[in-house]
């Protein structure tokens, strides 16, 4: 049995009188000790389906269809109160910009206390044990726990989150763009770290993030989504020379590649379809420069790669290609 | 580098120093205001036609040093020179400074904040002409700001001037934004992390209008970035910035390919690739840049070197030439020669 | 050279900002308002049968009747009359009292946060002073001095209510001077003047007409205060004037509504439709805010 398990998730938003279709069919697995990295441009569903996952959308957004289980119970079903006990002690997330969330008033230490007194019954020293040993694993003096966030800098004050996100011994940790605004060595350190607590603390990881060259190093999975849907799930691994949709080649050249060849990197023409009106055949198609006319008439079909790799396409060279099979 | 032929700018041992706040007593006292140097002692020069990058994190100075370029800074702040086609912009008159303005721009980082909201696409892209007065008549204002949407690949030009810049993508924005900047037809650009809050399928639109204008047009450019491989693949030469200090310079290519600092070595050590990453190849620094007030004696990178020695952190290295206008500041090199 | 007229798409243009109005129902019907206001102040007189100053030919304290709409008061004076003409002297001492005080403390400001250094702290010091000095003697001061005419007190209104705005005004303008579009605004070429017409000044106006709302409310009732203490021109009745008679002849306690409410009522309207008049403008200049009473949230 996945750690978590989602099936056909369908996610939307009240706007006005419309519907926004911002998750429309999602599904992954994930296993214990994994990291998956979920990757599209800004508005392509990758936050909102994160939020599905432990129930924190707006209120005018509903998960209209679909499935979430949790080690093996369903999360759409429980309870309010279920939903609060799992938040933080078995799925906690860190926030994009989540360092600019810190309460400027109370210590460092003071507010990873409270996240940890939300879900367990500790004693005042077990508290201040379990404060110092969580400042250590994200690399922080445990002196400072005393230490306001504005005596810590940006990246530690996301270090410091990060402790927070770990208070409570979570099975898995959803990241959400971040190391958005953090310098790119900065960036680096925190992915490093993340990388290295999951395997130390055998934490599942989700890593939400635009930057598809950001998670390459990090993560084992990559989910690229495009407008609600996944286009391709592929293994990292794998990522570089199987890449197969064209939406994600066409991702994979716009980065430079510093050191090799020095040549214009690539742009994706057109912008993200408006998903209150989704076009009824593949929703790449206006952006695609590959679409043929069977593309904006039916949506493309899964197909099932080997190893664990599946692209939505209607390309004859996916379909047609050895050990491919239709879902 | 000074003796490059035909510089538009030359830079010479530029200082920006911020003052501080100081406590009330100490002010009564008489003491000198407190300062941070944002910028210490930086010198560099671009070429005419010349894509030259700054490449560093933030609080190295970089954007200080586009500000301190296009006279945007507080006399009182700068020591050393800035010369634009050999004339020091501090001591530029006023109708120096008006052509001057005309002949050197700017894009912002994010295209949002640098256009008011108020006002209409047409207006942002028109006002250079208006506020310099370099248009007779209402035909021709139109005309110039047409041309200039529609070379910023803003096409048709006419169905953006009435709407306002919120109801523009981010790349779209900035397009304005660059339109707004090449309507006066200027020889120099300062692009202040041009594409770094825009989608990546994106960026690329954007690079290639600027590296256009140098092809087309000859405008040369100061490109401030954070992204070392972007400014590989667009720039002839770069320069690395950490703590208000060059640390390497030298053409694109040699950066690249045979960095001689340590700080340009870890940089480049965590660029991605899009490739399969051998195992520890990452040279990753611990900690973070230091606050400008507090920075290292000697050396400034010295707290955060891994090949750190004695003598770093006791006196300062000085620029040393290995070969083609490739410059870098560490002692290392100079074992290397010795 | 062209003028600025000259460049089509400019949003503000007396039309566009006209037709961006007209969307506010709420603007517009306080526009109507404070038009009818304003029709009464001129002429108001004509409508009135009574001379308001005229007392004894009728009976005192009257409820509302035909011959009286709105009654009388403790002298027998005709109170549609008194309304009427306190109109004219509330609506002048509001607008004029305010304008002055808007136009002194948006400069002092404006000048004081753009220009900075020792200008500001000039200016600032300046405003401090206004500010901590208690304002009533001070106007009763100027007012003995200068005598009692409406003029006179407008004038110190206007000087003694300005520093208030002046903080407010420069605060913004310091936010304001530390956008990015200022700094490309210094770019392209552009001079003091033009930044601060073109991209300081639309933004704190939507503030200066806030202020001025609360202002005008000021105005009203500094006049009040002033002629009840004899400073005021006693020869012009105005709302506040009513209002004070009325608590000082006891009409609240011997249920004399009519005495209290008209006048009540006017100020109410007045000083409403001033601010729906200020939320009106604020999307003229603002064009991101609109459409949002159309759509409610967006």
């Amino acid at each position: 049995m996945a750690l978590l398990e989602v099936t056909d998730l369908h996610t939307e938003f009240a706007v006005g009188k419309k519907t926004l279709h911002a998750v429309d069919g999602v599904s992954f697995t994930l296993e214990q000790g994994e990291s998956l990295g979920l990757v599209g441009e800004s508005g392509c569903g990758k936050t909102t389906t994160a939020l599905s996952i432990i129930k924190l959308l707006p209120g005018n957004a509903q998960i209209t269809s679909g499935s979430i289980l949790y080690q093996g119970e369903e999360v759409t079903k429980k309870t309010r109160k279920g939903i609060r006990d799992m938040r933080w002690k078995e799925i906690s997330i860190v926030f994009q910009g989540a360092m600019n969330a810190l309460n400027p008033v109370m210590t460092i230490g003071d507010q990873i206390a409270d996240a940890i007194l939300l879900h367990e019954n500790l004693s005042k020293e077990a508290v201040k044990a379990r404060i110092a040993e969580l400042l250590e694993r994200v690399e922080i003096d445990r002196k400072r726990a005393t230490n306001y966030p504005h005596e810590f800098s940006g990246g530690m004050r996301q270090r410091a989150m990060i402790a927070m996100a770990l208070a409570c011994n979570p099975k898995i940790i959803i990241g959400d763009e971040p190391t958005t605004a953090l310098d790119v060595m900065v960036q680096a350190q925190i992915f490093d770290l993340l990388e290295r607590l999951r395997r130390e603390l055998r934490m599942a990881m989700i890593l939400i993030t635009h930057d598809l060259s950001a998670m390459t190093d990090t993560c084992d999975k990559a989910a690229i989504m495009y407008a609600g849907k996944i286009v391709e799930y592929v293994r990292v691994a794998d990522l570089f020379t199987e890449a197969a949709h064209p939406y994600t080649r066409l991702l994979m050249s716009s980065y430079p590649r510093i050191g090799s060849e020095r040549k214009m990197i690539d742009s994706i023409p057109g912008t993200v379809p408006d998903l209150t009106d989704p076009p009824k055949g593949c929703r790449f198609c206006d952006r695609c420069p590959e679409a043929m006319p069977i593309c904006r008439e039916t949506p493309p079909p899964e197909i099932l790669l080997p190893g664990e790799h599946r692209v939505s396409c209607h390309l004859p060279s996916l379909i047609q290609k050895e050990g491919a099979k239709h879902v | 580098m000074s003796n490059a032929p035909d510089p538009i700018y030359s830079v010479e041992n530029l200082c920006v120093r911020f003052p501080l706040a100081q406590p009330f007593s100490e002010m009564i006292a008489g003491k000198e205001r407190p300062t941070v140097r944002a910028v210490d002692g930086v010198n560099f020069s671009i070429r005419r036609g010349e894509i030259l990058s700054l490449v560093g994190e933030s609080g190295s100075g970089k954007s200080t040093i586009g500000k301190a370029l296009l006279r945007l800074l507080d006399p009182k702040v700068i020591t050393g020179s800035v010369c634009f086609e050999g004339k020091d912009v501090s001591t530029f008159s006023k109708t120096d400074l008006t052509t001057f303005r005309q002949r050197a721009q700017m894009i912002f980082q994010d295209p949002y904040q640098a256009l008011n909201s108020k006002l209409s696409n047409f207006y942002q892209v028109a006002e250079p002409l208006y506020v310099n007065h370099l248009t007779k008549t209402k035909e021709e204002l139109y005309e110039r700001v047409r041309v200039a949407m529609d070379q910023a690949g803003l096409r048709p030009p006419e169905s953006y001037m009435g709407r306002f810049p919120h109801e523009l993508s981010g790349g779209q924005r900035q397009r304005i934004a660059i339109a707004g900047a090449m309507v006066m037809n200027p020889d120099f650009l300062v692009a202040d992390e041009p594409v770094s809050m825009l989608d990546v399928s994106i960026r690329a639109d954007i690079l290639k209008l600027i590296v256009g204008l140098r092809e087309e047009r000859g405008v040369s450019c100061l490109f401030i970035t954070h992204d070392l491989s972007l400014a590989w693949l667009i720039s002839d030469r770069i320069a690395i910035l950490y703590l208000g200090k060059i640390m390497e310079i030298g053409k694109a290519e040699e950066i690249a390919a045979n960095p001689l600092h340590p700080y340009t070595q870890s940089l480049l050590s965590i660029m991605p690739k899009l490739e399969l990453r051998k195992e520890g190849k990452r040279e990753l620094l611990s900690g973070e840049i230091p606050n400008p007030t507090e920075a290292p004696k000697g050396c400034r990178f010295s707290s955060r070197c891994p090949h750190a020695m004695k003598r770093c952190s006791e006196e300062e290295p000085a620029m040393s030439d290995s070969g083609e206008g490739h410059l870098a500041a560490c002692f290392l090199l100079d074992e290397k020669k010795a | 050279m062209i003028t600025e007229g000259q460049i089509p798409h400019i949003k503000n243009s007396f039309i566009g900002s006209f037709r961006v109005f007209c969307k506010n129902k709420m603007g517009v019907l306080s526009l109507i308002v404070l038009l009818f206001f304003i029709f009464i102040a001129v002429f108001g007189q004509l409508l009135v049968p009574y001379d308001p100053q005229s007392f004894g030919q009728n009976g005192i304290m009257e409820a509302p009747s035909a011959s009286h709409v709105l009654g009388t008061d403790e002298m027998g004076r005709d109170l549609f009359g008194a309304l009427v003409s306190g109109t004219r002297t509330s609506l002048l001492v509001g607008i004029f009292g305010t304008v002055i005080s808007m136009v002194v403390g948006a400069l002092i400001g404006i000048v004081s946060g753009y220009r900075g250094g020792k200008i500001d702290a000039l200016l600032m010091r300046l405003t401090d002073i206004m500010l901590v000095l208690p304002w009533l003697p001070l106007m009763l001061v100027l007012a003995a001095l200068m005598g009692s005419s409406i003029w006179n007190i407008i004038a110190v209104i206007g000087l003694t209510g300005w520093a208030q705005t002046a903080r407010i005004i420069r605060a913004q303008t310091l936010s304001i001077k530390e956008r990015q579009y200022i700094e490309r605004a210094r770019v392209i070429g552009s001079s003091d003047f033009h930044i601060i017409r073109r991209h300081i000044l639309p933004d704190v106006f939507p503030l200066i007409l806030a202020d001025a709302v609360t202002t005008a409310a000021c105005a009203i009732d500094a006049e009040t205060t002033l002629s009840f203490l004899g400073m005021g021109d006693i020869t012009r009745p105005s709302w506040g004037m009513i209002l004070h008679y009325a608590f000082e002849s006891g009409a609240a306690s011997s249920n004399a509504y009519w005495y209290l409410i008209p006048p009540g009522l006017c100020v109410l309207f007045v000083v409403l439709s001033f601010s729906y008049i200020g939320n009106a403008f604020d999307e003229i200049f603002n064009p991101r805010l609109r459409g949002r009473s159309e759509n409610g949230a967006s």
